[in-house]
């Protein structure tokens, strides 16, 4: 027979709580009667706080992405691979938006999937989530890919966010690909004529 | 409640930066620029883009989370001192640990590779330790005029709002008070595992608790333009005064 000791602190989400979550090794304020497993934090714009993402959302976005295999897509048409991302923000919100800034810089996913998916969160309707995607899109106009920023130009013209105005003119003012520049000026005009 | 200042006994300082989307960082090379070495331990996550890196500092230690969107510097207690302390580990009263990670971020502004930011927030975990709940209780509705508890009889209290106000530093600017005030207990207990067993759990110490108050003083999302660089300090000295006078004077306007 094995026998493994371990000593640590733990600190009571509650004193009334029943449930094995009561009880984490962190020292956590008292929190609630709630028996249910476990009590988010109201998600809030203003809290800066730092959360755990969920586990599955990852591999999950991976799983989208389909790493390593080149996938191909119809302009401006609804594809499995859109629905599926639109379905991970709605439900993940901002979490999604974070992994998903990392799966940008991540070389083994194929441009083309990371240009659909900027143009598709310009696109999507999902306002708890518009001020991640629009960091989102912007962030990708410096893509090192020309294929990614031609997403993120379209999803900033799907945004039509005045706000994004700074980033596009110095995203101009960088671009070395000149049918890319035009396009980006192009949506810029539609900016400033909003 | 002026001067209660020094019963605040401080867990967790936080500062977190929100870059603006034209930062490109591709590996931050921050820590060794700010503390002249490498860092004791150091873990990448190239699928997210991510970095967390920490090492000894002064009364603790220092965490660096980079995250493409986010960038944490946390200043917190060192882990192997768990094995030693009796209740809640610290980093000490709030006004000196302020006065250490403030100046080190302040450096951090000012090297050329700090990103540009459009949100600033200063986090911070106090506690007061007290005798039992209800003496807590007693304590945290000093803090709190307008809220009255029957102490004895009342559990699971928790408290938490937000303040906003204009900032003096930056004109049109408003900032995020929050704060979330409760009690905490700990308590060491040791498990012990048993292959095709329950695990059970021995007290090993008396429970031991604390008010604790939770800030987050951060400037609105609403705001998004770029901070001047030279902005940065003045702005984060005004989180800190803002997160201090709640700290003494408790939930007020």
């Amino acid at each position: 027979m094995s026998t493994a000791t371990v000593e640590m602190d733990l600190a009571l989400h509650s004193f009334t709580r029943t449930d094995p979550e009561a009880f984490i090794p962190a020292n956590i304020g008292e929190k609630s009667s709630w028996t249910k497993p476990s009590q988010e934090d109201e998600p809030s714009e203003n809290a800066t706080t730092q959360h755990d993402r969920p586990r599955e959302l990852g591999e999950k976005l991976k799983a989208l992405f389909n790493v390593d295999r080149q996938q191909a897509f119809e302009d401006g048409m609804e594809s499995e691979f859109s629905r599926g991302l639109i379905a991970l923000i709605k439900h993940y919100g901002n979490s999604a938006l974070v992994e998903l800034t990392g799966i940008l810089r991540n070389e083994r996913v194929s441009e083309e999937a990371l240009s659909e998916a900027l143009r598709w969160i310009g696109r999507m309707n999902h306002p708890p989530s518009y001020e991640g995607r629009r960091w989102a899109i912007q962030h990708s106009l410096f893509h090192p890919s020309a294929r990614v920023r031609d997403g993120a130009a379209l999803g900033v013209a799907f945004l039509d966010d005045t706000r994004a105005i700074p980033d596009l003119k110095q995203a101009i003012r960088v671009e070395a690909i000149r049918e890319l520049r035009e396009d980006m000026e192009q949506v810029l005009a539609q900016l400033e004529s909003t | 409640m002026d001067g209660q200042l020094a019963a605040w006994e401080t867990q967790t300082l936080r500062l977190t930066a929100f870059p603006s989307p034209s930062a490109q960082i591709i590996r931050p090379t921050w820590w060794r620029e700010l503390m002249g070495d490498e860092p004791e331990s150091s873990i990448s996550q190239p699928r997210k883009g991510g970095l967390q890196e920490e090492g000894v500092y002064e009364n603790g230690k220092l965490v660096l989370v980079f995250e493409p969107t986010r960038i944490h510097w946390l200043y917190t207690p060192m882990d192997d001192e768990k094995q030693q302390a009796k209740d809640f580990l610290t980093i000490g009263p709030l006004r000196d640990a302020l006065s250490t990670f403030i100046p080190l971020m302040n450096r951090w502004f000012e090297l050329e590779t700090c990103p540009s930011v459009q949100r600033l927030a200063l986090g911070a975990i106090v506690l007061q330790p007290v005798q039992d709940l209800q003496t807590g209780y007693q304590q945290l509705m000093q803090y709190l005029n307008s809220v009255q508890l029957d102490v004895d009889n009342s559990s699971d209290f928790l408290y938490q709002i937000n303040r906003r106000r204009d900032s003096t530093v930056v004109p049109g600017l408003r900032i995020n008070r929050l704060s979330k005030w409760s009690v905490a207990a700990m308590q060491r207990q040791m498990i012990s595992m048993q292959i095709a067993s329950v695990p059970t759990r021995h007290e090993v110490s008396p429970l031991y608790f604390a008010c604790r108050l939770e800030l987050d003083i951060n400037t609105v999302p609403e705001f998004q333009h770029e901070f001047d660089r030279g902005m940065l300090s003045p702005i984060l000295q005004e989180l800190a005064d803002l997160g201090l006078e709640i700290v003494n004077q408790g939930d007020i306007p």
